[in-house]
């Protein structure tokens, strides 16, 4: 449904429309035969309000009870701009003047032409447009010529046996547990399971 | 429609009537307490019109008109066979009611 069949659907008891104005397409929901009256009426109705107009008077809403006890409505919204509504004899009036006011308000704004925008499913590689920046080649790092030399040491400090940190003598124990634990390793053993 | 003076002086008294105007088929003025002229012919060529529109469209006979605009007094203009009745009511005034009670007014005068 567009959004102009939803605009209108809202005006209960409406049973066409017709809005009208200059350098806009007509919009138009009557069958064809109701069509031809309403476009009679339209001048009809141009006249009433011009005439009003010529007078200063401020007239531009005029409902017409038919015989068959539909009301034919029409508003003047601007100079240029009418919209006739048929509707059931008992509609909500003033509901029925904004519902108008706020169709014919979108109408001149054009937002029933607009279409909805389609959105492509995917997007193929060759419509990628890569931005310069990101589509230049890394720059080469040039080498570094200058050689830097390494001093020799000059001061170097002793450090006597007892102030080490004994890493080295730890290590001799443990070298000389493990010979030994590899000369224990030609024994049997049997795991008991563990002590309680 | 054949109204006599009781009649227009029965519809002038209803509350937030401000005037009346009654003209034959031809637009000529029977009576009027509209001292507008201006307005007073505008409304006999809304009447002389609502016979126009009844002939060249196939729209049916038109009952009644009620004409609003910003700022203007409410006309309703009532249709019958000969003659037709113009009323101006104030604004606040609702249209459908006051037509309920013309019309009952019109009918006892039948």
């Amino acid at each position: 449904m567009s959004n102009l069949a939803k605009d209108l659907a809202k005006i209960t008891g409406l049973k066409g429309a017709f809005l009208h104005s200059d350098g806009h397409p007509d919009i138009d929901t009557f069958s064809a035969k109701e069509a031809h009256e309403i476009s009679s009426v339209l001048d009809f109705v141009e006249q009433y309000f011009s005439v009003a107009e010529s007078i200063n008077r401020s007239f531009n809403e005029m409902i017409f009870s038919l015989e068959n006890g539909d009301n034919l409505i029409t508003y003047l919204f601007d100079e240029s701009t009418i919209f006739i509504l048929r509707t059931e004899q008992k509609v909500n009036f003033p509901f029925v003047r904004m519902t108008s006011k706020i169709i014919a308000k979108k109408y001149l704004k054009g937002e029933y032409d607009r279409q909805p925008q389609k959105i492509k499913p995917s997007i193929a590689y060759k419509d990628v447009v890569i931005p310069e920046h990101l589509n230049q080649q890394p720059k080469t790092v040039p080498l570094v010529k200058e050689v830097l030399s390494i001093e020799k040491a000059t001061n170097i400090t002793s450090i006597e046996e007892p102030k080490r940190s004994g890493f080295l003598s730890r290590m001799k124990k443990a070298l000389g547990n493990d010979e030994k634990a590899a000369d224990d390793s030609s024994s049997t053993k049997t795991y008991s399971g563990p002590q309680t | 429609m054949s109204i006599d003076a009781n009649g227009l002086q029965s519809l002038c008294n209803l509350p937030t009537v401000t005037g009346l105007l009654h003209i034959d088929e031809y637009g000529e003025a029977l009576y009027s307490s509209i001292d507008d002229d201006q307005l007073t012919e505008y409304i006999s060529f809304v009447a002389g019109m609502n016979e126009t529109i009844t002939e060249q469209s196939e729209l049916g006979v038109i009952n009644r008109i009620v004409i609003k605009g910003p700022g203007e007094e409410n006309l309703i203009l009532l249709k019958d066979s000969d003659a037709t009745i113009a009323i101006c009511s104030e604004k606040r005034s609702a249209p459908s009611e006051l037509c309920k009670k013309v019309e009952a007014i019109l009918k006892d005068q039948a």
